[in-house]
């Protein structure tokens, strides 16, 4: 079987929305195809209107594809006779975390948002108790279970955000621009969380976001521009082309811009690590004929993004 | 604004903020059924003795009870006239010549009436708005009421929109504060002119806050639905709601206090309305 | 260019929910100078303060202690100012006291308007303001509540679209049927069409994807120099102010701790990460090079420096070709 190399299937897949006068409008999904293999950390990356975000809300049947087919983890969403059981089972096992962190916890005590989607499921007593815990001690967020969301700030409410995802015990989160409407040190907490999430948890991951210091954090990058998949790499392959990148309105982080620009006068900066900031250090140490085992060290890491 | 908890819960840690909400429900209840039992001065003694007992241990600020009543001194001090200038009895006070006659009766009527009223307000206050968070409230109603579920009264999702109302509330009071300053840095005058003037400068204000509401619902509807939200059914709750032995014994006392007074009110001590 | 203030904070402090037990310290004894004719930057984390301070700029929240000049006018005096402005006049012996209090209450909020259209306020993520039919009204609102003619308030309303990059077949539409990032632009004009004498903005590209965010700043940066006004960013983003601002504030934990041109303030960079705010990517990478033994100075916070100066190192070792693309 398929399902068990890629946890999320595409084929052909295309998605247009009803226009005004109930005829559909411009396709926002044209022919996507692509696998994502289970554990993955994926980032989709793309400007606005691009179709990112339409593309993450057919994978929890927020909207429904057009045509084409779409299996995610096992689970055929594009299969007309799918039942509300079915679907349910699948909501549980793929999380989604929204942009505005306002507008998805529904409770008004941060351990009670948490228990929201177990309690849904029908989770009994004490292991309710115990998801509810557990998640808010995985987020960090332990302290907090008796405030009210409202008074945290836009990190901390994303992060029990994804703790009421976690307790639901998810096989994949899709975050649709979850750290949109953050500052930066709110950024750093929910990508640190997902980060952990990924290596520790195993926990498959689609971070849809336009920044592109985000997508260096990511195993694989996907560009979708206007509908369609431009490009799928290693972030180090993706920022290589930065000519198509900004063509599409999007732009390289300063780092990989100063290498482009550097090879524009000749200067030979050839390899791998133009992605973080650890990477370019230890390009440009080589090219200078400075010592090379802290560039090294530099290159391998996966740097922490900051 | 937005520090201010929506109602009047008055944090504290007292006997009565501990109690199940259901209990303190059901306490509310037979207290109000108690203070229409009264109809004699020594009733009303017993009953006003009571709720100061109450008050204190609710640890309750005395003046905060009382504000509560404010709104309703109008009313209060307009029946109180009524009761005193209508009623008729034997015990007139006024001299005979008098167009105006009042009775002793209609004095006792109004401030028979009077407690009645303070004490009702101040049992509520009391077991309910001030010791119980609007949200513990939603709750108890849900679970008191859950077994009208079976004539399909929608007591589920009735709790649910409450709770995200309170839950949005707060949300929504920013905004709406956020958008006015907004609309005056652009120049809007909310004072001046009439109420149709006042009333249209309020548009700039509504119109964004309802689209922005529409949109938060939307999403929030999305949000629910990934979490796997499908109404009431099999749904378990993170807090079950005990009774423990002292909300039991609260509401035998509360029982047996309304015995009490039953039979008090039978000797018909003092003056009896 | 000389250096004029066009408007000066003088120890100011604000404090919310003052007397409740939430009572907060916004503002700690803030004073600043901004500067005429170029792009001031307040940077700070949430919560620095750094969004209770442009609220007291147009007068519309007081300062508890301390004085806000526009100017030189304390703008905070209008109450007394008023007051004896009306005493003077020969029409106030003749007015009752009830209709005298009436007048001076309605100059008095005349007054303060007239400070709101000078200096305009663009509010974070400011779409959600829009409220009429059409996009042109919307524009037209601030300019209609200022009493312009008809004539001047079209001129002003095309003006202001131009600027924002607002495109004139957008102008019919309802703002209600554009995206995310056309509505910030609408709602950007709607402030500019009132010709403020000074703009600020708070995070006006918050949100927005690269393109559109570089896309409005460079429009912010063309409306200064076209205008002349002074013009207040406030954002937590290094990497944009590095780049757009003449002259940088930060403000952190109530406090300033830092003015000065952009080249003084950007050269604590140990302060600014200390405080929690994010370098941007290229200082942290000169960082990296120096720490590797890379020569060059600390306080690069732009791309363009970086490869200039690296390309001098380059030439040095020999290992750049003479001339060059670009």
């Amino acid at each position: 079987m398929s399902d068990n190399q890629s946890y999320i299937h595409a084929e052909h897949l295309c998605f247009s929305y009803e226009g005004r006068d109930g005829e559909p409008d411009e396709p926002a999904l044209r022919d996507v195809s692509l696998d994502i293999a289970r554990g993955e950390y994926v980032a989709i990356l793309g400007h606005n209107g691009s179709g990112k975000s339409t593309f993450a809300k057919l994978l929890n049947q927020i909207l429904e594809a057009t045509s084409g087919k779409l299996i995610v983890g096992g689970t055929d969403l594009t299969d007309s006779e799918l039942t509300e059981e079915e679907l349910m089972r699948h909501r549980r096992r793929v999380g989604m975390v929204f942009q505005n962190p306002d507008n998805q916890l529904v409770a008004t005590l941060v351990e009670e948002d948490v228990a929201f989607g177990p309690e849904n499921l029908g989770v009994p007593q004490p292991e309710l108790r115990r998801r509810v815990d557990e998640a808010l001690a995985t987020v960090g967020m332990t302290e907090y279970a008796g405030h009210e969301p409202h008074r945290l700030s836009g990190g901390q409410k994303q992060r029990v955000a994804i703790a009421g995802i976690i307790a639901m015990m998810p096989e994949c989160i899709v975050f649709d621009e979850s750290t949109a409407m953050l500052d930066p040190s709110g950024r750093r907490e929910v990508l640190d969380t997902i980060r952990m999430l990924n290596r520790e948890h195993g926990i498959t991951i689609l971070n849809i976001t336009h920044y592109m210091n985000e997508a260096a954090q990511a195993d694989r990058v996907i560009v979708i521009n206007d509908g369609s998949i431009l490009m799928d790499g290693k972030p180090d392959e993706v920022f290589e082309r930065r000519e198509e990148l900004r063509a599409v309105g999007l732009e390289v982080p300063q780092c990989a811009e100063l290498i482009h620009r550097l090879r524009a006068y000749g200067i030979g900066l050839a390899g791998e690590g133009i992605s973080t900031p650890e990477g370019c250090a230890g390009l440009i140490c080589r090219a200078l004929g400075l010592p090379d085992a802290a560039g090294k060290e530099g290159a391998d890491a996966h740097g922490t993004q900051r | 604004m937005k520090n201010i908890a929506f109602g009047q819960y008055y944090p504290a840690d007292s006997v009565i903020h501990r109690m199940d909400p259901r209990a303190k429900l059901i306490v509310a209840v037979l207290y109000i059924v108690c203070t229409f039992l009264c109809t004699n001065a020594l009733c009303f003694a017993v009953l006003v003795l009571s709720a100061v007992v109450l008050t204190l241990l609710s640890k309750i600020p005395l003046r905060l009870l009382l504000r509560t009543l404010r709104p309703l001194i109008f009313i209060l001090a307009f029946t109180s006239l009524i009761n005193i200038f209508f009623t008729k009895g034997e015990h007139l006070l006024t001299p005979e010549s008098w167009v105006v006659k009042i009775y002793l009766e209609g004095i006792w009527n109004a401030l028979f009436m009077i407690l009645r009223i303070t004490i009702l307000l101040a049992a509520t206050g009391i077991f309910l708005s001030f010791t119980t968070t609007p949200i513990a409230l939603t709750d108890a109603l849900e679970q008191l009421f859950s077994p009208l579920k079976k004539i399909r009264v929608p007591v589920h999702e009735v709790a649910m929109m409450t709770s995200i109302a309170l839950r949005f509330i707060p949300l929504l009071t920013e905004e709406t504060e956020k958008i006015m300053n907004a609309q005056k840095a652009r120049g809007a005058d909310f004072q001046s002119g009439g109420l149709i003037k006042r009333a249209k400068a309020l548009l700039p204000v509504f119109i964004p806050l309802l689209s922005s509401a529409m949109k938060r619902a939307d999403e929030l509807a999305n949000a629910m639905d990934c979490r796997c939200y499908h109404g009431g059914e099999g749904r378990t709750r993170l807090k079950v709601l005990h009774f423990r032995a002292s909300d039991v014994a609260a509401m035998v006392l509360v029982v047996a206090f309304g015995v009490g007074i039953f039979f008090l009110n039978r000797l018909g001590i003092g003056y009896t309305m | 260019m000389e250096r004029r203030d066009k408007i000066v904070l003088e120890h100011v402090s604000f404090v919310y929910g003052a007397g409740t037990p939430f009572e907060q310290k916004a503002l700690d004894d803030v004073s600043l100078r901004i500067s005429a004719n170029c792009i001031t930057g307040v940077i700070g984390h949430t919560g620095s303060g750094k969004s209770t301070m442009m609220n007291l700029l147009n007068g519309l929240a007081k300062p508890a202690e301390g004085k806000v000049y526009l100017d030189g006018y304390d703008i905070n005096t209008v109450l007394s100012d008023v007051l004896e402005e009306w005493r003077t006049r020969p029409e106030y012996a003749s007015l009752s006291a009830r209709a005298a209090k009436k007048a001076i209450k309605a100059e008095i909020a005349r007054r303060q308007r007239e400070l709101c259209f000078r200096v305009g306020l663009v509010m974070q993520y400011p779409e959600y303001q829009l409220f009429e039919e059409s996009v042109y009204q919307d524009i037209a609102y601030g300019p209609k509540n200022m009493g312009l003619s008809p004539q001047e308030i079209d001129s002003r309303v095309r003006e202001a679209a131009a600027f924002t990059g607002v495109e004139a077949d957008w102008l019919n539409r309802s703002p209600f049927d554009l995206s995310g990032g056309q509505k910030r632009r609408v709602a950007i004009a709607g402030v500019m069409a009132m010709k403020p004498e000074v703009l600020v903005l708070d995070e006006p590209a918050a949100g927005l994807d690269p393109h559109g965010r570089t896309q409005l700043f460079e429009k912010i940066c063309a409306y200064q120099k076209q205008t002349a006004s002074a013009v207040i960013i406030v954002s937590h983003s290094m990497e944009d102010m590095a780049q757009y601002c003449d002259e940088v504030a930060v403000l952190s934990g109530a406090r300033l701790i830092l003015q000065g041109s952009r080249e003084e303030v950007f050269s604590h960079t140990d302060l600014l990460e200390q405080v929690g705010l994010d370098i941007p990517q290229i200082t942290q990478l000169v960082r990296l090079l120096r720490a590797r033994g890379v020569e060059l100075p600390e306080n690069i916070y732009t791309v363009d420096r970086a490869v200039e100066l690296l390309r001098e190192r380059f030439a040095e070792t020999g290992r750049c070709p003479a001339g060059g693309a670009k």
